[in-house]
């Protein structure tokens, strides 16, 4: 066998003009960090107009007419900051949510500190939340609200929705850990293993540096090393610099998390896996799941570490509500808000699905009875036609699965694709137009 | 005579020719019923030795009998030493003589039974007993000594063949994305040695007026010692993906070669070697051993910290400056407080 000859000469060149490359960027790179560079992020205009302790709540300036009726209100984590959302202009998702005219809420919770430690789930979802919930109610005089919620904000919004349903149009979830019996996500792995009470005992909040230290430990190769050799391949362009150090901004202004909400979430979710067996108690009352009646829509990455979509997807089963859409993206947690392939499908989805049901069910413009006027008037229609009056009233459901949900008890277990765009609606009862209408 | 074989210092012997004199003195004064006159000679009699010796007899001697070179005023400080006769001629006072003759016995009192007292504490200290328990005490002393070299010597021996153990296997064989066989040999058998050899010192029962802050601190102290071994057993477990993607990488860089199909672009190998070590580290992740490890970590920080805590408050408390459990007890009633407030607005309709 012939032995290859490492060429070490051509290596050494390679390498000689590699340095030569990396000098030339280092001087560029110098230009650029000396630079002003734009990294401001959320600078989307907003009002507080309202705040209550450390929570404020952000009420944004409308970019257009207001086209929904009812109002919006985002609830992000306590775990980093809500400004992820509104990143910078032409990748955020509240400048889509402006552009599309939804009246748009948003809750900064804040930096807890040492005297919050002992605020828990009750203190925040049925204290916090839920005044901030009468207040956007009164101030623009409806009912009820839309609410959306982001990882654990997402949950608060669950169990929100559970407790007060009276209050909760339409709720969207979006990353949001539910159900916590698996093993696919590190985070549910570790946190099972942890002596909850040893840690905030002792510290009281769960500081954010020991947070983002574990947030890194999750994947050190790509977060710790990878992610600042690129920066160095780049640090001569001036706009993945301004990203770069956008990202960095958002990622370490992590507030602390108030202690007993960390060791309910460890305990009651984590180790107990309560939210989604509808077993968890917040403020003395049970969170049934069942009690979620209102349209839910549930949105979640397909390459999510911290939040796997073992953890999301079993919501859509478990609330009372019909009216279901779970879809899921080819992202991960973060990706989900901010990369721009997302933005396309992720906030325009949420807008036009909230405008379909942006008024009560009794007072929607029925697509159905719209079809059902034009059955009548083609009563006289043969078996033949019967079928393609069939395939018209699935056609219907796919644009409105609530609407084909509430008239027809059809259960729409929209299951995402592959790319998770695509959505079917799959029916379960009989479709023919006659017995729609006896259910009518 | 003194016995060298079973008193070889003649500690032994001194303290009872001692104490036999210090007998016979007090038995020839009692005699004579006048304990001031005892004293009196006692203190102005030259000091008798119980070790014949010149050696001891002198410094005592000089010590009692020399003026007493002082700048005090008064008389009876400038003439000899002599206790007796200050007592008798002081005026203590300047009281009637009746006053003055009456303290004086009184004092003369005090001093014979403070006497009497050291005679019967000497009594006791010569008895055979208290002495060979006292020589046996300080034949422990090098005994001690010894154990705890003994041991420590031993526990580091146990430590470096521990390593050495472990440098071996590791250059034996390395296997790819398996963490099976994680060798955590070196932490245990420091772990067990500080459990079995040095915790123990910390663990002593204090006693006394700062047993309490003395006890808090060695639990400090131990609490760390805990600490810092889980940790560096944490960090050794992240280095073990380091070390096992160089060797992998030898091996793919190897089989290239083998191929010829060596790359010119160090970016190629910066790649591969990325996602073997991020191969490594979700593998290591997910073994019980360092989810295991990562939860002893945390636990024996927090329990360092805790103890940290209460030693800090232990110093806080001499300071104006309010601790941090009296800060979280104010929080907590408040909280509380506002709880309450909440549920009452919220069930009167917000009239309050």
């Amino acid at each position: 066998m012939t032995k290859f000859k490492v060429p070490i000469d051509l290596i050494m060149s390679k390498v000689a003009s590699d340095a030569t490359k990396a000098r030339k960027k280092a001087t560029e790179a110098s230009e650029v960090l000396l630079s002003n560079l734009k990294t401001d992020i959320a600078q989307t205009p907003y009002d507080i107009v309202y705040q209550e302790d450390r929570v404020k709540l952000k009420h944004y300036k409308a970019t257009r007419k207001t086209e929904y009726k009812t109002p919006l209100l985002v609830v992000y984590a306590l775990i980093n900051r809500e400004t992820m959302l509104d990143l910078q202009p032409g990748r955020s998702v509240v400048e889509r949510f402006l552009d599309s005219g939804i009246d748009l809420y948003m809750i900064d919770w804040g930096y807890p500190t040492r005297k919050d430690r002992f605020l828990d789930f009750d203190d925040h979802i049925n204290g916090y939340m839920d005044n901030i919930i009468d207040f956007i109610r009164e101030k623009n005089n409806v009912p009820k609200l839309n609410l959306m919620g982001i990882c654990m904000g997402g949950a608060f919004s669950v169990i929100y929705s559970a407790l007060h349903p009276e209050k909760i149009r339409n709720l969207v979830t979006t990353v949001t850990p539910t159900s916590f019996d698996t093993n696919k996500g590190l985070l549910h792995l570790w946190m099972r293993n942890l002596d909850v009470d040893a840690v905030v005992n002792t510290y009281g909040n769960l500081s954010a540096d020991m947070m983002n230290f574990g947030f890194l430990l999750l994947n050190p190769a790509r977060l710790m090393i990878d992610k600042y050799v690129g920066f160095m391949e780049n640090m001569d362009n001036r706009d993945f610099v301004e990203n770069f150090i956008r990202m960095e901004k958002w990622i370490f202004d992590s507030p602390d998390l108030p202690g007993e909400v960390f060791r309910q979430f460890v305990k009651e979710c984590y180790q107990g896996n309560k939210l989604i067996q509808s077993k968890l108690e917040v403020g003395g009352r049970l969170v049934d799941l069942k009690n979620i009646t209102m349209p839910l829509l549930n949105i979640y990455g397909k390459f999510d570490h911290l939040v796997p979509p073992e953890a999301c997807n079993q919501l859509v089963k478990a609330v009372g509500s019909k009216d279901t859409e779970d879809i899921c993206l080819n992202t991960g947690h973060i990706g989900i808000y901010v990369s721009s392939k997302c933005q396309e499908a992720f906030a325009p989805k949420i807008a036009s699905w909230l405008k379909q049901r942006d008024e009560e069910p009794e007072k929607r413009p029925s697509s159905l009875d719209i079809l059902e006027n034009k059955l009548d008037r083609d009563s006289k229609l043969d078996s033949k036609d019967s079928v393609q009056t069939e395939k018209k009233l699935t056609s219907v459901k796919a644009i409105n699965p609530f609407m084909a949900a509430q008239n027809a008890k059809i259960t729409p277990t929209n299951k995402d694709t592959e790319k998770g765009k695509k959505i079917s609606t799959k029916t379960t009862s009989s479709t023919s137009a006659k017995n729609i209408k006896k259910n009518l | 005579m003194v016995d060298t074989a079973n008193d070889p210092l003649g500690i032994e012997s001194m303290i009872k020719t001692w104490t036999k004199s210090m007998n016979e003195l007090m038995a020839s004064q009692e005699k004579q019923g006048d304990i001031s006159q005892m004293l009196s000679t006692f203190f102005t009699q030259p000091f008798q030795s119980p070790f014949n010796s010149n050696a001891f007899e002198s410094p005592f001697n000089i010590m009692f009998k020399q003026p007493f070179s002082s700048d005090f005023s008064g008389e009876s400080y400038k003439n000899q030493f002599n206790w007796a006769s200050f007592l008798s001629n002081n005026n203590l006072g300047g009281d009637s003589s009746d006053n003055t003759t009456k303290k004086r016995k009184d004092v003369m009192a005090a001093m014979a039974n403070a006497m009497k007292n050291w005679l019967t504490m000497t009594n006791a200290m010569t008895s055979p007993e208290f002495t060979s328990a006292l020589f046996k005490g300080a034949g422990t002393m090098p005994e001690m000594l010894t154990n705890i070299a003994q041991s420590t010597i031993s526990g580091m021996t146990e430590i470096h063949q521990k390593m050495a153990e472990s440098v071996i296997r590791m250059s034996q064989s390395v296997q790819a994305y398996n963490f099976d066989d994680i060798d955590e040999n070196i932490f245990q058998a420091w772990a067990d040695i500080y459990e079995k050899e040095f915790r123990k010192f910390l663990r002593v029962p204090q006693l006394g007026l700062n047993r309490e802050y003395q006890e808090k601190i060695n639990d400090m102290v131990d609490k760390l010692n805990i600490a810092q071994t889980t940790m560096s057993e944490f960090m050794r477990l992240l280095y073990l993906p380091f070390q096992r993607s160089a060797f992998v990488m030898q091996e793919e860089i190897d089989k290239i070669v083998e191929k010829g199909e060596l790359s010119e672009d160090p970016q190629f190998y910066y790649q591969m070697w990325l996602k073997i070590l991020e191969g490594h580290f979700m593998t290591l992740f997910q073994t019980p051993e360092y989810v295991e490890t990562l939860g002893k970590t945390v636990e024996s920080m927090s329990q360092f910290t805790n103890a940290r805590e209460k030693v800090v408050e232990d110093m806080l408390k001499s300071l104006p400056i309010a601790s941090r459990s009296e800060i979280d007890d104010v929080a907590k009633e408040l909280h509380q407080l506002k709880k309450e407030i909440r549920y009452l607005k919220k069930n009167l309709g917000g009239k309050i």
